[in-house]
């Protein structure tokens, strides 16, 4: 984050008068302009999304005064306008550049990271995850209304249950990848 | 955020199209506005990104939203981590509960052909103790006293890539008939693990953990059913879990062609 307080003050307010409220409001345009960002093809989700809170606290002093609505509208005039303008971007650095490999993690890493994190689980958590995740199609519908029913919850229930779940281990993952890739590198490094 | 499904099958229908890039603009607009809003529609969007995900893994998606799918969401980082992430709990869920193999997309499997031309460091001050142990020996004999034939091969890990010079096993297309058995030996610092697993990976298809035929001390034997080979590049890579019932990847890779 590139705020500093004082502007950042005056943003919460303009999104609502209770810090607390206002706080909340934040988190939620936070996250939903990192979806957005991502689902539009934008790697680095999080430095557009700053970027957009930047431009939208840097305007602020100016609209604040006439804006009528919603501030989420503005968020999201601001998002599209750097999708609209990371895509000119790309296709400059495209007609110049050859396009970024970006160099994948091994997979083995993701996958000793799973079984580590898996460990971690309760062994009906780790079961619910591994189970909710078998088959495709008609059979997966059936399985996922027999889980249901064996644990006496509404299939909506399990699947946000195994949506939390899968929430928590992929963050437990990514975490794992990141930090078995410094020690890698840092290995790497002192090996020259 | 929290609580149960906040959304209509036709609003999850939108937020699929949203993700295939095939959203009207002006439903676009509104959708987009609901992911600044609403904390539970957050949550709703997550989900249908993990489930699309899934089917993306599993090449359940038609030949547009595979397409939408990949150049949008998947073309970023956080995309292609929460594929691999995907694919990795898609063949752990398979594996653990003895399920049909996830059907991978190749595109998605682009990494092998980086994989085989990987310039690894660590490798490749290994490269030069690579090899194929004991020779490889390749009959076409029964395995067992039934019908059933496979061909034999030894190999022995190898910690280099192709690229640096790791020498693969060569089989005959034609001497498979029920496929490959694959005698692997396990390097002296992995032995005496209480499981082990081994996965099949090519360079162009999906990839599959395959049964465990036999273990001792020193080998791991798997056999490969001739519906899992082509002709083509193929590694296996092998998992051990120890004692305390974690699970480890053994560094590299048991590297094999059919010609």
């Amino acid at each position: 984050m590139t705020t500093t307080t004082e502007p950042f003050d005056a943003l919460l307010e303009w999104l609502d008068p209770d810090r607390e409220k206002a706080g909340q409001r934040y988190e939620v345009i936070r996250a939903g302009l990192i979806r957005i960002f991502v689902s539009k093809g934008l790697s680095d989700a999080e430095h557009y999304t700053d970027e957009a809170i930047d431009r939208v606290i840097k305007k602020l002093p100016e609209i604040r005064a006439g804006y009528i609505g919603d501030p989420a509208r503005y968020f999201h005039g601001v998002a599209r306008n750097l999708v609209l303008e990371s895509g000119r971007r790309r296709e400059v650095a495209t007609d110049v550049l050859p396009q970024r490999v970006v160099p994948e993690p091994p997979r083995s890493d993701t996958s000793d990271c799973l079984s580590k994190c898996l460990q971690l689980l309760p062994r009906d958590k780790q079961e619910l995850i591994l189970d909710y995740h078998l088959y495709q199609g008609r059979a997966k519908v059936l399985h996922h209304q027999q889980m249901a029913s064996e644990l006496s919850i509404s299939e909506g229930a399990l699947r946000t249950r195994a949506h939390h779940l899968r929430v928590n281990l992929e963050k437990c993952v990514n975490e794992c990848v990141g930090y078995q890739g410094k020690n890698k590198s840092a290995v790497e490094s002192h090996s020259n | 955020m929290g609580g149960v499904s906040t959304i209509t099958k036709e609003q999850e229908n939108e937020v699929r199209q949203y993700l295939f890039g095939q959203l009207q603009e002006a439903d676009e607009e509104s959708l987009e506005l609901r992911l600044l809003t609403e904390p539970s529609f957050v949550e709703e969007f997550d989900t249908i990104v993990d489930e699309v995900t899934d089917q993306y893994v599993r090449n359940e998606l038609s030949g547009d939203e595979g397409k939408g799918f990949e150049t949008s969401y998947l073309s970023t980082t956080e995309g292609q981590q929460k594929l691999m992430f995907a694919s990795e709990l898609l063949d752990r869920a398979e594996a653990s509960r003895g399920a049909a193999p996830v059907v991978a997309k190749p595109g998605f499997f682009d990494w092998v052909s980086g994989f085989w031309q990987n310039q690894l460091r660590l490798a490749a001050t290994a490269a030069a103790v690579v090899i194929i142990a004991g020779g490889i020996f390749l009959i076409s004999r029964s395995i067992n006293s039934g019908p059933v034939h496979y061909a034999v091969v030894n190999l022995a890990i190898s910690t280099a890539n192709r690229a640096e010079g790791a020498v693969p096993a060569r089989v005959k297309y034609e001497s498979l008939q029920a496929g490959l058995q694959a005698n692997l030996a396990i390097p002296e610092d992995e032995r005496g693990g209480r499981d082990y697993r081994v996965k099949l990976v090519s360079g162009n298809g999906p990839e599959h953990f395959l049964a465990i035929a036999s273990h001792n001390d020193q080998t791991v034997t798997v056999q490969i059913p001739i519906s899992f080979l082509n002709r083509g590049s193929y590694a296996l890579q092998m998992f051990r879990t120890a004692p305390d019932g974690t699970e480890q990847h053994i560094r590299g890779n048991y590297f094999f062609d059919i010609e």
